[in-house]
């Protein structure tokens, strides 16, 4: 499983790379534009990540922003259904503007924090992250 | 410190999803009874009625499922089935009470999980005996048709959203800070707060914002200085944090909000409120916008807060009127227009003066208005109890298996919102009666050549200052002699006989706690629970209660309350 984190908090980043770490590999950025080439290199090298945790409130490109190029960057790749990255936005907006913006961009989950871990895990179940083992 | 402009327009729609969805999701239940009960009489589903049950469970299946509410989710899922299966097919030989029932108990059990929901409880109810007994419906329908249609399987959803943790939420605070009289490079003052406060939170907005020019201790002087952020920390450790810092200095905390976080500080120059509690505007020259003063108690450090966290229950939502918020919102308009006036009075630009008089008289007339609308806003139309009392008349007459018919009506008339539970709940109580001990079977009925059917009629309108709400029932009436007999025996008649009583006199006997002529007890009106409950109730109302009855004929029970 490979997962890419992006977030510019440092405390909300370390405890995600702490959590998400018994699901598989995780990659760190601290801000949107690192993330989008993250995610292209990791295209590229044929390694793709199956998930994508992202902050919405980040400097240089914000969470909604990288959504769009991700979800972008799959299509013209061909990369839709089930080949297509799972996306969790994790953030402090809970309006529901935000939280229909980001579905209708094509986000997998929307996870308003702090972040309710019961309800993390069963997502991740939900959506296919399971425990590597 | 970013901030991009989408977020400030993201922020003004500020109800979140969780929110969105009670009340959302409260509104179509509560449709989908009207639904039943409306069909009830003519015991049919239109094609109209189905098409509009199937797309409410459609829309709360698809919101229940990202929010992860799977019980609700699934349930709903089911009922649409059925009657994606009705509206494919629309039989002949559909079974009504059967689905009535259906309806009503996914009806009930989705409005218990809101209820739980909304008090931040798990929403962890069982639906699978409902699933079944819709599943089995289903089956049956298929199996009397000629052309089966196959069960649709549950998809989950391939969005999700979670909702914040309850109860860890950071909280937002406002501070505003007065460094004292003659106090040197406010600026360093107010930095050296700011430092102090980043280690118990992500980021922090203040004002004036540029600290590092020694200009702006004057607007820190003059205004005070302002910080807004959110944390984890006690108010205590913030208290702590701000004091340790450099300066002499008063300050407040006031609780805020997430939104009013991004709204950020007022323009400048638009003072957010005057208060001054000690002085004496008699003078209005000095009223001049900015030159406000927050004013605390000698020394003393007001806080607004001091409160632990906020933990739930969430607030209590009710519907308003998209009229009634746009009133609001022309009152609110005018009153800042107002305001202003009052503001820049005696400082007219032009050089004119003001009229004081036509100022004062607009701002009352408006204040008044904005009281009476936000008066009304806590009111509702007695109509809107309605539906809970058909649902009870629904329930109830089918548990006794007797047949009702029950027509309230009703002038226009607004109740509080705070006592309409209560009269809801008295008023059910007496239908409940009325069902129970008045309405005969329909054998009975027949036999007396009663039309089979019963009837209950509520009616209410307004006398003078009160309000008259007459329940009246075409059932058994009462009996004086049994009830005064009975009265007799539990020594409640002082032994006088019973011609020194009128009829009025001895029916108020059935009012009084531990009364009952009825040998049998029922589930909806036992023995204990009497009337002597309604009355205190309706006495707890400010209201009285009267009986008449016809032995045979009718029952009549009249209230009045008063109208405020």
């Amino acid at each position: 499983m490979r997962i890419l984190i992006a977030e510019d908090d440092f405390a909300s980043r370390k405890f995600m790379q702490k959590y998400l770490t018994n699901f598989g590999d995780c990659d760190i950025t601290i801000d949107g534009e690192e993330a989008v080439e993250a995610f292209k290199m990791a295209l590229e090298d044929n390694e793709p990540y199956d998930l994508i945790c992202l902050d919405i409130m980040m400097p240089a490109m914000d969470g909604y922003q990288v959504l769009k190029v991700v979800r972008e960057i799959e299509k013209e790749n061909n990369r839709t259904g089930d080949e297509a990255v799972k996306i969790i936005m994790t953030t402090a907006l809970n309006a529901e503007r935000n939280i229909k913006a980001a579905f209708d961009m094509g986000c997998t989950v929307y996870c308003a924090k702090p972040i309710d871990l019961d309800k993390f895990e069963e997502v991740l179940k939900k959506i296919g992250i399971t425990v590597e083992k | 410190m970013y901030r991009e402009s989408w977020e400030k327009d993201f922020m003004q729609s500020y109800i979140g999803l969780e929110d969105n969805f009670l009340l959302e999701n409260g509104y179509l239940v509560a449709r989908l009874e009207e639904i039943v009960l409306a069909a009830a009489a003519p015991a049919w589903f239109s094609e109209e009625d189905i098409n509009e049950i199937f797309r409410i469970m459609h829309t709360i299946k698809s919101s229940a499922g990202i929010m992860m509410y799977e019980n609700i989710s699934i349930l709903s899922h089911k009922l649409e089935d059925v009657f994606s299966y009705l509206r494919k097919t629309y039989p002949d030989n559909q079974p009504f009470e059967e689905l009535a029932a259906g309806i009503l108990k996914t009806a009930d059990f989705i409005t218990a999980e809101l209820i739980k929901i909304q008090s931040s409880a798990s929403a962890d109810g069982d639906s699978t005996d409902i699933i079944t007994y819709l599943g089995r419906l289903l089956d049956k329908m298929n199996e009397d048709s000629e052309s089966p249609v196959p069960e649709q399987a549950y998809e989950i959803p391939n969005q999700f959203y979670i909702a914040p943790k309850a109860g860890t939420a950071k909280k937002y605070y406002h501070i505003k800070v007065f460094y004292r009289l003659g106090t040197e490079m406010s600026n360093v003052c107010a930095y050296s707060c700011v430092f102090a406060l980043n280690d118990i939170t992500d980021e922090i907005i203040y004002k004036p914002a540029n600290l590092e020019n020694n200009d702006s201790a004057g607007e820190i002087m003059r205004n005070g200085f302002q910080l807004q952020f959110s944390t984890l920390s006690r108010i205590e450790e913030i208290k702590e944090i701000i004091e340790s810092s450099s300066g002499e200095k008063e300050f407040e905390i006031l609780d805020s909000s997430i939104e009013e976080y991004y709204r950020g500080f007022p323009e400048s120059g638009v003072p957010d409120l005057v208060i001054n509690l000690d002085d004496d505007w008699t003078d209005p020259d000095e009223l001049v916008a900015g030159a406000y003063v927050i004013k605390k108690e000698g020394g003393k450090i007001k806080s607004m807060s001091g409160v632990p966290a906020r933990s739930l229950p969430k607030q209590e939502m009710f519907q308003i009127s998209f009229d009634k918020v746009n009133e609001l919102f022309a009152l609110a308009d005018r009153l800042r227009e107002e305001a202003g006036a009052v503001t820049g009075f005696g400082a007219g630009n032009d050089g004119t003066t003001n009229d004081a008089y036509g100022i004062s008289n607009a701002l009352t007339e408006t204040v008044n208005e904005l009281w009476r609308l936000v008066n009304s806003i806590k009111k509702v139309q007695f109509k809107s109890l309605f539906q809970k009392m058909d649902r009870a008349v629904y329930d109830i007459s089918r548990k006794l298996g007797k047949v009702v018919q029950f027509n309230p009506e009703s002038e226009e008339i607004e109740i509080g919102r705070n006592i309409a539970d209560l009269l809801t709940e008295t008023l059910i109580h007496l239908i409940r009666n009325a069902i129970d001990h008045g309405i005969e079977d329909k054998e009975t009925r027949k036999a007396a050549g009663k039309n089979a059917k019963g009837a209950i009629e509520l009616t209410a309108g307004v006398d003078g200052e009160e309000i008259s709400i007459v329940i009246y029932d075409d059932g058994c009436g009462l009996d004086s002699k049994k009830i005064f007999a009975a009265a007799e025996e539990k020594g409640l008649t002082d032994g006088q006989e019973i011609d020194k009583y009128n009829a009025q006199d001895i029916y108020r006997f059935i009012l009084m706690p531990g009364f009952s002529t009825k040998e049998r007890v029922t589930e909806y009106s036992g023995r204990g629970v009497g009337l002597d409950i309604v009355v205190q109730n309706i006495t707890s109302l400010g209201g009285r209660l009267y009986i008449d009855s016809q032995l045979g004929e009718w029952t009549e029970i009249s209230l009045r309350l008063p109208r405020n």
